[in-house]
């Protein structure tokens, strides 16, 4: 067994069982074989998987054999527009000064690959109301304040809007939502209550991380 | 001998275990955008003038004003008045409901009732002055409840009405000087009651105020056409 390693910039050399024996001046007996054989197993399979993990494809440049690597890299700009009432041309979107119950709100929310790679995409909404100091002691109920999911090109899982394909560099997603709406049942307790809705867009290249966005690792975790 | 191979063993697998775990990482990116919505609010002062012709503030139905003795041909300043205080406009209506003592008390022989001498097509002649007296800019609807012994006039005003916008109801509430001894005996514990509704304007585009009045009070305004 004469195993050297080279993957990367890293240099993985295995043990020289043979030298070591011959330094202790001892014989490995069958048993005693089996045994190291057993333990480095583990290894062996982690080398195996550490050198796949890196490895890397290879560019020539100027014709001198030279090798570059360039690394790819992952941005997503998370786009807001609004039709401005009376209008008919998307704007950037600017939070209304005054929503009532059973009325909408303009909001036109998609997602684009800045990026240089293919991307899995996807987005979270959370809801949240702070009622006026004449509702102390109650709770606003978020769902009051909903949008209709373009269901065509998203997919809903544990509260995660997924983008059905990836999105290639450059491209923009379809919207996810063109408006919220703030139902009729929005009583009293309302009034000159406070709304904040939060969009998380996150994205993942959608190279060697799964054959769809829901079955993709390596999800970004939120902070709480 | 075996220890020293099981220790080797042993570094060496923890050493590849970590070099594994800390490749398994993918490019990844993360944006935020927060929106904060505030919510409107409809609300309106509703005054009456008492009987010292003082402007009050009625704050709910346990404010009863006293105007005295009933008399015919007595005219009483009500001027009730209400009052939009919100920024967003409103749709503004009111329901005035007159009743006696014999309603209120259950006990209805029919020649006391006071629908016997206030009808819905008498009524009018009772009221003078503010949006009820002249009929401009809003819609009148009047009714006799006579289960109840009540007579019912329903008022919208057909616009919105904006900040600090007044609706004012009516001036005067009139005794026919015409009433004799037997009329005003049905006359005790008579009650004018009025009771101010509001509603935003905001999702109610291209209907009418009455229809968002009825929207709004279903029960209050079912008998609005």
């Amino acid at each position: 067994m004469r195993p050297e390693y080279r993957a990367g910039a890293i240099t993985l050399c295995a043990v020289r069982l043979r030298d070591l024996c011959r330094q202790n001046r001892m014989k490995l007996n069958a048993k005693m074989k089996r045994s190291l054989a057993a333990a480095l197993l583990p290894v062996l399979v982690a080398a195996i998987a550490f050198t796949a993990q890196t490895y890397a494809y290879f560019t020539a440049d100027g014709g001198t054999g030279e090798s570059v690597i360039k690394a790819g890299n992952l941005e997503i700009t998370l786009l807001e527009f609004m039709i401005p009432p009376g209008g008919t041309e998307p704007v950037p979107y600017r939070d209304p000064i005054r929503v009532m119950p059973a009325t909408g709100v303009s909001k036109i929310v998609s997602v684009k690959n800045n990026g240089t790679l293919p991307a899995y995409v996807r987005l979270e909404v959370n809801k949240d109301i702070t009622l006026s100091a004449a509702g102390q002691g109650e709770t606003g109920d978020p769902s009051l304040i909903y949008f209709l999911p373009n269901t065509a090109d998203w997919t809903e899982s544990n509260g995660f809007y997924y983008y059905n394909r990836s999105l290639a560099p450059g491209e923009e997603t379809t919207p996810l939502f063109t408006e919220v709406r703030f139902d009729p049942s929005m009583g009293n307790l309302y009034k000159d209550s406070l709304v904040t809705f939060r969009i998380y867009a996150d994205a993942i290249q959608a190279d060697y991380t799964g054959s769809s966005p829901m079955n993709a690792v390596g999800w970004p975790e939120r902070n709480p | 001998m075996k220890k020293r191979i099981f220790l080797i063993a042993l570094v060496a697998s923890v050493l590849a275990i970590s070099l594994v775990g800390a490749t398994s990482a993918y490019f990844t990116d993360t944006r935020t955008a927060v929106n904060v919505f505030t919510v409107g609010s409809v609300d309106i002062k509703f005054t009456e003038w008492d009987a010292n012709k003082q402007q009050v503030e009625i704050a709910g139905t346990d404010d009863i004003i006293d105007y005295g003795t009933l008399y015919p041909g007595r005219v009483i300043q009500k001027n009730p008045t209400v009052t939009v205080t919100s920024n967003d406009s409103a749709f503004v209506a009111a329901r005035i409901v007159i009743t006696n003592d014999n309603a209120q008390n259950g006990s209805i022989p029919s020649t006391a009732n006071i629908t016997s001498l206030i009808t819905d097509t008498n009524v009018m002649e009772f009221f003078s002055g503010g949006r009820l007296g002249d009929g401009n800019g809003v819609t009148i609807a009047k009714s006799v409840n006579y289960v109840s012994d009540y007579v019912e006039i329903l008022v919208v005003v057909n616009s919105a009405v904006s900040k600090n916008g007044e609706f004012l109801v009516f001036e005067n509430f009139t005794i026919p000087g015409s009433w004799n001894n037997a009329q005003m005996d049905i006359c005790n514990g008579l009650e004018v009651t009025v009771e101010a509704y509001a509603v935003q304007t905001a999702g109610f585009e291209g209907q009418t105020a009455v229809s968002a009045v009825k929207t709004a009070f279903p029960t209050a305004f079912a008998n609005m056409p």
